[in-house]
């Protein structure tokens, strides 16, 4: 079974994003796999280790992202394509193109990723991609069974209940973080990863012009990033408890507009 | 109600002795102030929180086996007081005592080491050679055959040398201070050292202005920035140093295992994770970003050393900084040109284990406004009097 991953990098949202003058500052910022995409890489493990076959990762990003990549490498996946992009802004259909254009002429069975990037949450590169691929698509999977090359059922998470659907391969398949748990990378998987393929390619080496790239290529554009504001600081109410629960009763109902 | 181990308190207008930095260092200084010396008009001046810095981001390796008289008559008082701590603290600190290996991978490091067990030696401190098949008794599964790039040729076996639980050493450290009527003021930035006619004023700080004759900084990676409010340049180069840790196996290392060759060093905790440590980065940075590279070459490493662990697994890792000097000795000192003023930084890869003899020592110079004679070798102006005193032989990795 060929798998292809799709993978974002994105910034470690555990640490303190910054914002100035719109734009997020990358100077001192960690970037890591984004985690549905980590899952998708898991599951991808466990469908070739049931079945054979092999996983490739997919990255599209500057340098740094052939970290991510070998990460991905590390954690047992096989070989990556590192689609070598600077162009700045591009939304989910620049994205959804290019990885379009990297699928051409290649061989394989399923693209799974994660249901949506960890850094702009808006879930929309996968679908525009099996759109492209003209391809069936399954997103938010929380459980896959009755694995084979030519099909699965999958398990898919909605809001008042789980869809089990039965799917033909070649797939677009998106995962919920509740599919697994990532593995961690081993010693062994962090030497191994240095010596495994990586296909480095450039968006003219996929025939792409600029019209099709950066926000020439997009449908829509961020004008700009706002850090969401920060709470206020509480109020403490200390001393005893017969004074001090009505005093915060009555601020919550007269400040908070708590009713009663 | 919630007892808490320190308390906030109202910033006061003035304070005898200001102390910038709330890791180990400035909290033990201000501990033994209060202790010692019954100076408790003291506030701890934090950034962030306390512990934030090299304290709670170090490998928590104690040891004294150094190479000159005054660093290992430094060490060895920092050791005898962690052996110490925890009772005079009330705060299980999680000292064991479990010695310590330094491997030698070739005649060079063995000669350097053979030197090293002689000083320690002569200064009291527990030090010996171990040749290959001892150094097997201890460490079963270490490879000490000639088949890694770097054989095993023999160690450096200290038994005094051991792992504590950092965090713990901060806090305790804290609340002893607190308990003494010590202020403890975090997410508080000095912005500027107030300086007049020669001597200390006060410190301008995000929270207002603080008057004080006596200010200390205890600020390690951000020591050239404090010491620039007061004119003072430093011989310090700022590199962060990288550490990991792995999930938790069952207790199989018994003991700390340093490779300066192989830039690695690694301990197991009472959890069962190993905490994995490599040299600084090359580059001078205040960032403290992990990198895949430094993973890369620490796995390569390890796995030289210890081929069994090839499957074990990296659950989290980070980053830490380190003021380096040019000879590997901290800084302890006063300033002639400004009165009031005393630095205590360039800890690089070395200032955890020397936290308790760094408090007490900065608590006594600060009480009697004079150098005590344990520290009179870590003088600032040493570098321009070429009085070094040369560690580097015996830095845990090859930086």
């Amino acid at each position: 079974m060929e798998i292809i991953v799709p993978i974002r990098q994105v910034p470690d949202v555990a640490l303190n994003i910054r914002v100035n003058e719109g734009k997020v500052v990358e100077d001192g910022v960690s970037f890591v796999i984004s985690s549905w995409d980590e899952t998708a890489i898991e599951g991808a493990l466990q469908m070739t280790e049931e079945l054979g076959g092999e996983v490739t990762l997919l990255g599209i990003g500057p340098e740094r992202v052939s970290e991510a990549l070998r990460k991905g490498l590390a954690m047992g996946a096989h070989k990556a394509i590192h689609v070598l992009y600077e162009e700045g802004q591009t939304d989910s259909f620049g994205y959804a193109k290019i990885m379009a254009k990297v699928m051409e002429g290649r061989n394989y069975d399923l693209i799974l990723t994660g249901k949506q990037a960890q850094d702009t949450d808006a879930g929309l590169t996968a679908s525009m991609l099996a759109e492209f691929l003209d391809l069936p698509q399954v997103t938010n999977i929380i459980r896959f069974s009755d694995l084979a090359v030519d099909g699965m059922t999958l398990y898919r998470k909605g809001d008042h209940g789980t869809e089990v659907i039965g799917i033909k391969l070649p797939a677009v398949v998106t995962v919920n973080d509740s599919l697994n748990e990532p593995r961690l990378a081993s010693m062994r998987g962090i030497m191994m990863a240095k010596k495994k393929p990586m296909e480095t390619l450039s968006p003219s080496d996929l025939g792409m012009g600029a019209e099709e790239l950066g926000l020439q290529g997009s449908m829509t554009e961020v004008l700009k990033f706002e850090k969401p504001e920060s709470r206020k600081e509480g109020e403490r109410f200390e001393g005893d408890e017969t004074e001090t629960v009505p005093m915060a009763i009555q601020k919550l109902v007269s400040e908070a507009k708590l009713a009663v | 109600m919630t007892e808490r181990m320190w308390n906030n308190h109202e910033m006061r207008s003035s304070y005898d002795v200001v102390i910038i930095g709330g890791g180990a260092h400035g909290l033990a200084t201000a501990y033994y102030l209060a202790k010692n010396h019954g100076i408790t008009n003291i506030a701890v001046i934090e950034q962030k929180f306390i512990g934030y810095g090299g304290s709670g981001r170090n490998t928590a390796i104690l040891r004294s086996n150094y190479r000159t008289e005054e660093g290992i008559l430094f060490y060895d008082q920092s050791l005898k007081l962690y052996e110490d701590l925890a009772q005079e603290l009330d705060y299980n600190l999680m000292f064991s005592q479990q010695g310590h290996f330094t491997l030698g991978h070739s005649t060079a490091s063995m000669q350097a080491l053979t030197t090293r067990a002689a000083y320690n030696r002569a200064l009291g401190v527990n030090s010996t050679i171990l040749d290959p098949p001892e150094i097997k008794k201890m460490l079963p599964e270490i490879d000490i055959s000639n088949h890694p790039r770097y054989p095993i040729m023999g160690a450096l076996y200290h038994p005094p040398g051991g792992i504590i639980r950092h965090d713990a050493v901060v806090w305790s450290y804290a609340r002893g201070a607190d308990q003494r009527g010590v202020h403890i003021h975090q997410l508080t930035e000095v912005q500027d050292i107030l300086v007049e006619n020669g001597e200390v004023r006060g410190v301008k700080t995000n929270r207002g202005t603080i008057h004080c004759k006596q200010v200390v900084s205890c600020v390690a990676g951000w020591s050239s920035e404090i010491c620039k409010m007061v004119g003072i340049k430093l011989p310090l180069v700022t590199h962060p140093l990288q550490a990991l840790v792995t999930t938790d196996y069952k207790p199989w290392l018994h003991h700390v295992v340093v490779s300066s060759t192989l830039h690695i060093y690694l301990s197991q905790t009472d959890r069962g994770e190993l905490v994995c440590g490599n040299g600084i980065d090359h580059y001078p940075h205040y960032g403290m970003r992990s990198t895949l590279g430094f993973l890369e070459s620490y796995a390569a490493h390890l796995l030289e050393l210890f081929p069994i662990l090839h499957n074990v697994t990296v659950q989290r890792q980070w980053a830490g900084l380190c003021d380096m000097t040019p000879d590997y000795s901290p800084i302890i000192s006063m300033v002639d040109d400004v009165d009031g003023f005393y630095i205590n930084c360039g800890w690089g890869t070395w200032g955890f284990k020397g936290s308790p003899a760094s408090g007490w020592n900065t608590a006594q110079m600060v009480a009697e406004r004079k150098t005590p004679d344990m520290i009179a070798a870590f003088r600032h102006d040493r570098y321009v009097k070429n009085r070094l005193v040369g560690e580097k032989a015996a830095a845990s990795v090859g930086n």
